[in-house]
């Protein structure tokens, strides 16, 4: 028993040191945030994780394994940090990884263009790590490029002189990728032991001497380099942004360029688009599916599962997949193109009043692709309250799931200005967002003042090999989330839609199935929103779990056919006609929009939610969606009805009303605010110093 | 000579940074590790519609920051040597 009681901490010591040496060589990828760090790690481990022409794409650390001629290693992806003194929570979790695996290698990537600030990062990383190797990314081939040459040139004296192990190329060149694994193979274990010293030395409050230290080495790097590149701009300052950030024109150039990637997604070729797979869905395969199983199989029920259930629910869904790689498309030309910093730039003013920041832009812009993801991104925010409330708002911004709701219901009774009200929904929850931080911020969650320093990335073509990554990561979770939670949901609103309560297929009409028993409870909340039919609230209820699913529920209560017309003119028939289960009035159909919008996340989100929030924030996040959903639609339904019934002349000047209320209660607020102002010099900031005078 | 603000400085003029102010520690040991030490030169590129949010180069590079932070950064006007 004694032995035994001894044994373990000495096997647990040796245990650890044989892992240390058998185990593949553990390589940290570090560098400052926009350096291509995901790049070098998707060439060296040949994966597609999600890159980006901004600062804080990558949020936790990512590993993989890879090997280099036979010796294995795995490779760790680290979020940006510009200093080992971290002031967002991705750089925290960087420069925590860092310390707590400090026995690692580095590896320590740099942007050519960029380099001097970048070896900032270099030189604290040379005090942690003895076993470090610089890649310096040309971002392009060198080839035949003379700036570029000039650049490498002067680099490589640069780097010599600061005695740097390096290696320069574009992360993207599979040959640069081949030289630089063989420089891989002398690496090993970091055997610096003042690693606690060090550590300590980067904590916040233990070092105040901060501003002479990182004086000395900048003029240690500036002192390496020598004379400017002629004619060179600074890296991020453009020509084109005189147009694009101009006082004037920034504004209407960024809504245009919205209002364009919502045209071209929503009408005209994302349409087209969707129309003809919906074709092949439905006549080509679809249809032969069905007449081939009615004629074989005589079980009503099993037909039914295939017509209704998978083909009806699936097909409709699948059909807006053109329209689901517009939107990524268009999201990801804006990402990489460096337009999202300057985007950024832009909306800091009003995003600073509410207590956000200009960085809340990507997470917000990443909510119209997916909210889940979108959550995540809110972990670049330096205060823990500006976190929650950008997680929070995320789910305001239309995801892609809910695509197909505005299309088919908007479609059916909007026709061709539906793409107006399209826009006008995006913008809704745009503002709601906005209004709710403004809330958030002066009662519940006050955000410290914060810094907003954000570096401007170079203006790049997109690659479009990045936008095909990008866009296949995408449409492969779309078709895996099709495959896999849209299916199986599906099939359970069939079952709930086609079963009773004792368990007896009802296939339409006669006895209650269970949904139309659950649906019936619900459906008179919704009654002063316009849709209070049992199969609109079980649509919605099916929703919670993805929002893709309310569409083909509403297919399969109405039962289309695969067999008759185009699936999405039959629904959007359907929805029109009182006769149909589901069915809304022009009205309704407007409420019913806006409540999809702005009602909860799907669960994926909630779930990230609860991760990266806690529960308590979670639950508030939540009950409140659908306190902003049922106000926000029984608004929409009722001023909708008014302007319907008074007519065209009335409502502009029931408008005009409105407005100028609106503008005299702005003007009042305005003027009371003034009040507090110091009378002589009109700033509240500066009145100490007049009273002084 | 006479000390400015960042976020009080003229457009497209050159500037020498004098000192930065230690009122807010964790921004002033960022502004320090993006190359904002005495010395170093800097340009005011731009500003937003409101002025609260400016557009600077600094050693070779752009930023954009809140007018909270410029005003942690005292400048002097530059002189060639």
């Amino acid at each position: 028993m004694n032995l035994r009681k001894i044994n373990i901490p000495l096997k647990k010591f040796f245990n650890s040191r044989v892992k240390a040496l058998e185990d593949p060589l553990k390589i940290l990828l570090v560098g400052n945030p926009n350096t291509g760090k995901t790049t070098l790690f998707n060439s060296l481990t040949k994966s597609n994780e999600h890159v980006g022409n901004w600062h804080g794409v990558t949020v936790s650390e990512k590993e993989k394994p890879f090997s280099a001629f036979e010796k294995k290693f795995v490779l760790v992806d680290l979020p940006g940090l510009y200093s080992l003194t971290p002031l967002s929570y991705e750089e925290e979790v960087a420069s925590k990884y860092i310390f707590e695996n400090s026995s690692c290698p580095i590896i320590n990537i740099c942007d050519i263009n960029n380099l001097k600030r970048n070896l900032f990062l270099t030189l604290q990383l040379k005090e942690v790590s003895s076993e470090i190797i610089l890649f310096v990314n040309t971002f392009q081939n060198i080839k035949n490029n003379k700036t570029l040459k000039e650049k490498i040139k002067q680099a490589e004296s640069a780097l010599k002189k600061l005695d740097i192990k390096f290696f320069i190329g574009n992360a993207e060149n599979k040959k640069d990728i081949q030289k630089f694994k063989k420089l891989l193979l002398n690496l090993k274990l970091n055997t610096n032991n003042q690693i606690k010293k060090i550590e300590n030395k980067y904590k916040k409050e233990n070092n105040l001497n901060f501003l002479h230290e990182n004086r000395e080495a900048f003029l240690k790097i500036n002192s390496c380099f020598g004379s400017e590149i002629k004619g060179e701009r600074a890296y991020g300052n453009s020509k084109l942004d005189k147009i694009l950030l101009n006082k004037y024109l920034a504004l209407p150039i960024f809504f245009g360029i919205l209002f364009l990637v919502f045209y071209l997604t929503f009408f005209s070729l994302g349409a087209a688009l969707s129309d003809l797979l919906r074709e092949l869905i439905q006549n080509v395969i679809g249809g032969q599916i069905v007449s081939w199983l009615r004629s074989v199989c005589s079980v009503a029920w099993v037909v039914d599962l295939v017509e209704t259930g998978i083909i009806g629910g699936v097909g409709s869904i699948l059909s807006f997949l053109p329209q689901v790689i517009l939107l990524f498309f268009f999201l990801s030309l804006i990402e990489d193109s460096g337009y999202l910093a300057r985007v950024a730039f832009l909306f800091e003013d009003i995003f600073a009043k509410v207590g956000l920041s200009g960085k809340s832009v990507y997470s917000l812009l990443m909510g119209f692709g997916c909210s889940t993801t979108a959550a995540l991104t809110a972990r670049n925010m330096e205060d823990k309250n500006a976190k929650i409330k950008t997680a929070i708002l995320t789910p305001y911004m239309s995801c892609s799931a809910k695509l197909p709701i505005y299309a088919v219901i908007g479609g059916a009774f909007f026709g061709a200005s539906n793409v107006l009200i399209i826009f006008g929904l995006y913008m809704l929850g745009v503002v709601v967002a906005i209004l709710l931080s403004l809330f958030l911020e002066q009662k519940v969650l006050k955000s410290k003042a914060q810094s907003f320093i954000l570096e401007f990335p170079a203006y790049r073509i997109p690659s479009p090999k990045r936008t095909l990554k990008i866009l296949w990561e995408n449409v492969k979770l779309f078709l895996i989330r099709i495959g896999t939670v849209i299916f199986s949901l599906n099939l359970i609103v069939w079952v709930l839609q086609s079963f009773s309560f004792g368990f007896k297929f009802v296939p339409t009409e006669g006895e209650t199935s269970m949904l139309k028993a659950i649906g019936t409870v619900i459906a008179p909340i919704f009654i002063p929103l316009g849709f209070g039919n049992w199969g609109a609230a079980s649509a919605l209820i099916a929703g919670l779990a993805a929002k893709e699913i309310i569409v083909s529920s509403i297919a399969m209560f109405n039962g289309v056919d695969v067999l008759g017309d185009s699936m999405k003119s039959q629904t959007m028939r359907s929805i029109t006609s009182p006769l149909s289960v589901v069915f809304f009035t022009p009205a309704s159909a407007l409420s019913f929009m806006v409540f999809c919008l702005l009602y909860s996340p799907c669960l994926a989100t909630i779930s990230v939610f609860k991760k990266e929030i806690g529960g308590k924030w979670t639950a508030i996040s939540v009950a409140l969606q659908f306190a902003i959903a049922y106000i926000l639609a029984l608004l929409t339904y009722n001023i909708y009805r008014l302007v319907e019934g008074l007519g065209a002349v009335n409502s502009i000047f029931i408008f005009f009303g409105i407005g100028l209320i609106l503008v005299c209660l702005f003007y009042l607020y305005l003027k009371l605010k003034k009040r507090n102002f110091c009378s002589y010099c009109k700033d509240k900031s500066s009145c100490k110093n007049c009273r002084k005078k | 000579m006479e000390e400015i603000l960042l976020s009080s400085a003229e457009k497209n003029k050159k500037y020498t940074i004098s000192k930065i102010s230690l009122k807010d520690l964790a921004v002033a040991r960022r502004l320090s590790e993006l190359g904002f030490y005495s010395g170093a030169e800097v340009v005011v590129l731009g500003y937003s519609a409101l002025k609260k949010t400016f557009l600077v180069e600094i050693s070779s590079y752009t930023l954009s920051l809140r007018k909270s932070v410029c005003d942690l950064v005292f400048l002097n006007e530059f002189k060639k040597n």
